[in-house]
């Protein structure tokens, strides 16, 4: 009979992984996959990268966890792997060349309640395709550093805390805040004409 | 070292809110339902790919780093105690093998080397006697010279004239 570890915990399920039993690693992905995708997504903008990036990032860890002591979460350790691994690899296809429109990936908003929204940003969404704004937001986020990227990612839209962040990054919250706001006001300067 | 928060205006705040409330759209954006049902199918597969791929010394360095980190402090000390017993013995069969002078028995006093320049340089009270002899190399002219004086110094030995003829029985 398969052992069952859906209601396992994080570190018995590494402690399990660790002894050799694969089923409990195959948890630990079930149940990441999605966030570590999502944040990969949103750095390159790319559902093929994302998908490579992604069975990378988990064989990666599966090949490294014997080195994982348990000094920080699990989901905080495979998550500096995703994005450290992302970042170098958007750092070599900066150098090949720069990303073509045609890359992004075309899932829309469709049923977004915001639709709905009086609001500026629901108008927004009212105006223009959904197809045309994610492409704006993704053109948008292109845009600026890989390191601004990765904070503003990993803060607005994954919603994650200064400090977790800056662990991840290996960084100092400084840093991570200091990014944060040129990221922002950078995002400001390139998504104005949507807004208006 | 805290963060100094910049002051901004509210027209700037609400800005920033709107920007805020755009970019979190980008939560929403997943790939197909259909993506993640067959994931984990890919991932055994790659790991499947990796291992058939990874060359022997991989697969040797994977099986050496995993030897290291079963090793207990005990185990340490027991493998650090063998290794330091196996370079003594080296150590004092080196030393052993150069105070005999290499493959030569212990019983044979061991031979000076010998120099061609310094013919004396082997040792006179090991009965060893080196002799180099020069023979000098002659041209043609010299030694055609050094058979004439040969000829005039040596005392004439009775020989049969060149005219005459042998005897016959």
């Amino acid at each position: 009979m398969p052992e069952d570890y859906t209601d396992a915990s994080d570190e018995s399920l590494v402690e399990a992984a660790k002894e050799g039993r694969t089923r409990a690693f195959d948890e630990l992905f079930l149940r990441y996959q999605r966030r570590i995708y999502s944040v990969i997504y949103h750095m390159t903008s790319n559902h093929e990268d994302a998908d490579d990036l992604l069975l990378e990032t988990f064989a990666k860890a599966y090949r490294s966890l014997k080195r994982f002591q348990g000094r920080s979460r699990f989901y905080t350790w495979i998550y500096a792997i995703a994005v450290n691994l992302t970042l170098n690899f958007l750092r070599k296809r900066k150098r090949r060349t720069n990303l073509s429109l045609d890359e992004l990936d075309p899932e829309g908003l469709e049923n977004h309640p915001l639709l709905e929204d009086t609001s500026l940003v629901g108008d927004t969404l009212r105006r223009l395709h959904t197809y045309e704004i994610q492409e704006k937001l993704n053109k948008a986020f292109q845009m600026l550093s890989e390191d601004h990227r990765a904070v503003a990612i990993m803060h607005d839209v994954e919603a994650m805390p200064h400090a977790e962040i800056a662990s991840i990054l290996g960084v100092s919250e400084g840093t991570v805040r200091s990014r944060l706001f040129y990221a922002r006001r950078q995002l400001q300067g390139i998504l104005g004409d949507i807004l208006r | 070292m805290k963060f100094k928060s910049r002051t901004t205006s509210p027209e700037a705040s609400q800005a920033e809110a709107e920007m805020l409330e755009l970019v979190k759209l980008k939560r929403l954006e997943s790939p197909g339902g259909q993506y993640f049902a067959n994931t984990l199918d890919r991932l055994h597969e790659r790991q499947r790919r990796e291992m058939m791929q990874a060359s022997s010394s991989r697969l040797f360095l994977d099986r050496l780093e995993a030897l290291f980190q079963s090793m207990t402090p005990r185990r340490w000390v027991a493998v650090g105690s063998v290794a330091y017993a196996s370079l003594l013995a080296v150590g004092m069969l080196s030393l052993q093998w150069s105070g005999t002078g290499g493959s030569h028995s212990p019983s044979m006093p061991p031979l000076a080397p010998v120099s061609i320049e310094n013919p004396q340089s082997a040792a006179p009270e090991q009965g060893v006697r080196v002799e180099v002899r020069h023979t000098p190399v002659l041209s043609a002219k010299e030694a055609a010279q050094r058979a004439s004086v040969d000829r005039e110094l040596t005392p004439e030995t009775p020989g049969p004239h060149p005219e005459q003829e042998p005897e016959t029985p």
